[in-house]
């Protein structure tokens, strides 16, 4: 009798620098269900499913498939066992055209091998769009589809394989709902056909509707696998969180006082295709937590208020005064700074120094004259360094050498620096160790003392309790709830974020 | 499913505005001088831009794949050069062709190894080739032009057939093989995937470093024939003989519609581009003005199309973000 699994994980580990990914994990497949896996951000679904997908190695733990123990080396290696993935963050050529989209890297040939079948390949294309219910041109460029068309092509291109196996990461997030209803039902046929579906998702409210079984991640170990018939949501959502709260850094409070200044005012703030309303305040020493789930518009909220992203409705406040030109070099003027999530690429600059990055934003205002005299520089930025107990050799190491958590520190010395009265952090304490981030939070603590205000971007829920004076929650670009800070529970942020409010009552 | 009503992706001009621009300039340059309108003239401009076709249609199949190849202007001078050494050293006509193309082949190959194995930026590795191929050009001939002494060779830049320079039937044939290698072939599509999105292109299977090796020799290989092209028609072969026209090369292409960065663009786009910038160089030679100043207007038209590109990708970028 054959292996009554199409896949089975056992025991799979994973570590990156400074991070254990995943921790002695378990999942497996049957042929004909869908089998969804849910988590917080940072859980661990994406790396687990990257290593079934041949894009990482595990450190240690058994990949089976149909009985027998492989080795996954390479995204090829995976495709030819029938593994195929549709990734997030779509994997098509914009400029090829849907029917070269779905071939590409494995074209039907004719004889000679040079040149394209096109007449097996437009009549298989042809077939594989009846498949998945999309009704457009071959011929269509990829570039010129909708969001859910374009999911929909992916999909071909996974069939076009063969796939006894597809890994679906949340692949309801760009969708309406019409289009979620005929995805469900081709999830539905696709599992008739004896597929197996590994669901990925954010949404609660699709286990149900979709899900066979149902496993959660958490912090990179399986919390548990369960029929979804027998499983209710709460249960679901106390799974997914859980961590503890006493290893925080304790704020120190400051009792609010009535009528502190409004720092940054954001009102119906729409960005096109990106924020749908956001709206929210921050006042003048406060910390404020934006939470929500990766995707949902907090960063591009943040990029929106920096000018980076262009505002389509809506309007901005900052200091009271209404941002009409909003641009990275003005909001630096009017004291505003972000300290944004992808530091490697955006917040410092890897191969200059640390003397370099700190006084970066503020030469302008340290030397007027526009000769930098480096007594000055020097003398500034051993300021911010034992400020910020930042762990360095010398001033002019380079950035590229530091741990992440004094890369870190450097972004926000780079801040301070330039004497600002509002920071942004977008996901301050991301890929950075223990110690080094009850160091970030003691920091915005004595910012905050000072008056400074923050308006803090994080999915660490934790983080967010316990730092944030007032937190929003963010979903699908829009502010959907506020709370105080005593209102507020982990249970409650992610039944906002994720939509699953009709349990909450 | 219904289209969601997103916004349109701002089109790309179209060849029918490369069109209007040949006709506007045979227009002007007909008023300024009488004489630009012969037939002797137009096979004269089509001679001309023949060897700049041929680099320019390889040049696009780089842009296509998202490359830039800046040797192509050093490896025809070094072809030339290695043909006429060869045929002085007395070997036979068809061996010095076979040693030239090789040039050209062996040239281009180092650069895709490094391009394709090596993840080197195009740019950069190209760059570095037009030197050592200009360098060894000149270090072959001793510096200077040298003298082809071959009928052949002569023939292939200066004879005719059917009516037309042999050159610009090379040209034609060249156009030819690239136009169905871009539209036609699997490896085709390959260009414009791993312009388009290279990620997407390795994660579909195709193996990328074999893609871009593969392309930098063949684009090697055209430079050499538009090398024993040139030096055929000069009688001579100069080592230095087409450097600069790489940047026409990038031009022609970039004025015909393709796209700096990759994914998008066609070798008939090239074809108009090529022309513009051919009647626009011949067209300035008859009105008389200074050479230097020549140099001057044709300089600017590419910087013109470069931020005509640039902005067209900005406006791309905003729209996809």
């Amino acid at each position: 009798m054959q292996c009554p699994y199409l896949v089975q994980l056992k025991g799979i580990c994973k570590s990156f620098p400074g991070v254990r990914a995943l921790n002695n994990v378990d999942f497996d497949l049957k042929p004909g269900e869908v089998h969804v896996l849910i988590g917080e951000n940072g859980a661990g679904k994406s790396t687990l499913m990257k290593i079934l997908s041949g894009n990482y190695m595990q450190d240690s733990g058994e990949i089976i498939l149909g009985g027998k123990a492989v080795t996954m080396d390479s995204p090829k290696k995976a495709e030819e066992s029938g593994i195929s993935i549709i990734h997030q963050e779509f994997n098509l050529v914009p400029q090829l055209t849907v029917e070269q989209n779905i071939f590409l890297g494995h074209e039907p040939r004719c004889k000679m091998k040079l040149f394209p079948n096109r007449a097996v390949s437009r009549s298989d294309a042809g077939k594989l769009l009846e498949r998945v219910g999309l009704d457009v041109g071959l011929d269509e460029r990829v570039e010129d589809l909708g969001v859910a068309q374009k999911q929909l092509v992916e999909l071909a291109k996974a069939l076009s394989l063969d796939a006894r196996v597809l890994i679906m990461d949340e692949p309801t997030a760009a969708l309406s709902s019409r289009e979620i209803e005929s995805l469900f039902g081709i999830i539905r046929q696709l599992t008739g056909e004896g597929v197996g579906i590994i669901y990925i998702s954010h949404r609660l409210g699709e286990v149900h509707e979709i899900g066979d079984r149902v496993t959660v991640l958490r912090d990179g170990q399986g919390v548990g696998t369960m029929n979804v018939a027998d499983v209710v949501l709460d249960e679901l959502v106390r799974m997914m969180v859980g961590r503890d709260l006493s290893e925080m850094f304790v704020r120190s409070r400051v009792p609010a006082e009535s009528g502190r200044k409004i720092v940054l005012k954001a009102e119906r703030l729409c960005v096109d295709g990106l924020l749908d309303d956001i709206s929210l305040e921050v006042r003048e020493g406060e910390i404020v937590g934006l939470a929500g789930l990766v995707g949902s518009g907090r960063t591009e909220f943040a990029k929106a208020v920096f000018g980076v992203l262009p505002v389509s409705d809506g309007h901005i406040e900052l200091f009271g005064e209404r941002v009409t030109r909003s641009n990275p070099r003005n909001l630096i003027r009017m004291g505003v700074g972000l300290v944004p999530e992808d530091r490697k690429d955006e917040g410092i600059i890897q191969i200059l120094s640390v003397q370099e990055n700190i006084t970066m934003a503020s030469l302008g205002r340290l030397f007027p004259s526009g000769i930098v005299k480096s007594s000055i520089e020097r003398r500034t930025t051993q300021k911010y360094v034992d400020m910020l107990r930042i762990m360095t050799d010398s001033l002019g190491k380079q950035v590229c050498f530091l741990s992440g958590g004094n890369q870190q520190k450097v972004v926000v010395g780079k801040w301070l620096c330039s004497e600002l009265r509002l920071i942004i952090f977008d996901e301050p304490t991301r890929g950075v160790d223990v110690g080094a981030k009850a160091e970030i939070h003691r920091i915005m603590d004595d910012l905050v003392r000072q008056g400074v205000s923050i308006l803090m971007i994080s999915s660490d829920l934790p983080e967010v309790l316990g730092m944030s004076d007032r937190i929003y929650v963010v979903r699908s670009g829009r502010t959907v709830r506020e709370f105080a800070r005593d209102e507020a529970s982990q249970e409650e942020i992610i039944r906002h974020a994720m939509g699953g409010e009709s349990c909450a009552s | 499913m219904q289209a969601d009503t997103q916004l349109r992706r701002p089109r790309r001009r179209r060849l029918s505005s490369s069109v209007v621009a040949i006709l506007g300039l045979i227009a002007v340059f007909a008023i300024v001088s009488p004489d630009f309108l012969s037939i002797e003239n137009a096979v004269s401009i089509l001679l001309q831009s023949s060897v700049l076709a041929i680099i320019a249609f390889g040049m696009t199949m780089v842009i296509v794949s998202g490359g830039m190849n800046l040797s192509l202007g050093a490896i025809p001078g070094l072809a030339g050069v290695v043909c006429a050494m060869s045929l002085r050293a007395g070997a036979p006509v068809g061996l010095s062709v076979v040693y030239a193309l090789g040039s050209g082949l062996v040239c281009g190959a180092i650069v895709g190894f490094l391009v394709g194995a090596f993840g080197m930026a195009p740019f950069i590795a190209t760059l570095g080739m037009a030197g050592i191929a200009e360098g060894l050009a000149l270090a072959l001939s001793g510096g200077g032009a040298v003298f082809m002494p071959s009928d052949a060779i002569q023939r292939l830049g200066s004879g005719v057939f059917l009516f037309l320079p042999i050159p610009v039937w090379i040209a034609a044939a060249v156009f030819a093989v690239t136009l169905v290698m871009l539209k036609a072939t699997v490896y085709g599509t390959y260009l414009y995937a791993v312009g388009g999105n290279e990620d997407a292109a390795r994660l579909s299977g195709i193996n990328v470093a074999l893609v871009k090796l593969t392309l930098y020799s063949l684009v090697g290989l055209l430079a050499a024939v538009a090398g024993l092209v040139l030096a055929g028609r000069m009688n001579t072969a100069h080592p230095s003989g087409a450097v600069g026209m790489e940047f026409e090369a990038v031009a022609a292409t970039v004025v015909g519609g393709t796209r700096l960065g990759g994914g998008r663009g066609n070798v008939t786009g090239t074809v108009l581009g090529v022309l513009i910038v051919s009647i626009l160089r011949a067209g300035l030679n008859m009105t008389g003005l200074p050479a230097p100043w020549q140099m001057v207007i044709l300089g600017a038209l590419i910087t013109g199309t470069l931020v005509a590109d640039a902005m067209m990708r900005n406006r791309e970028r905003r729209y996809a973000a």
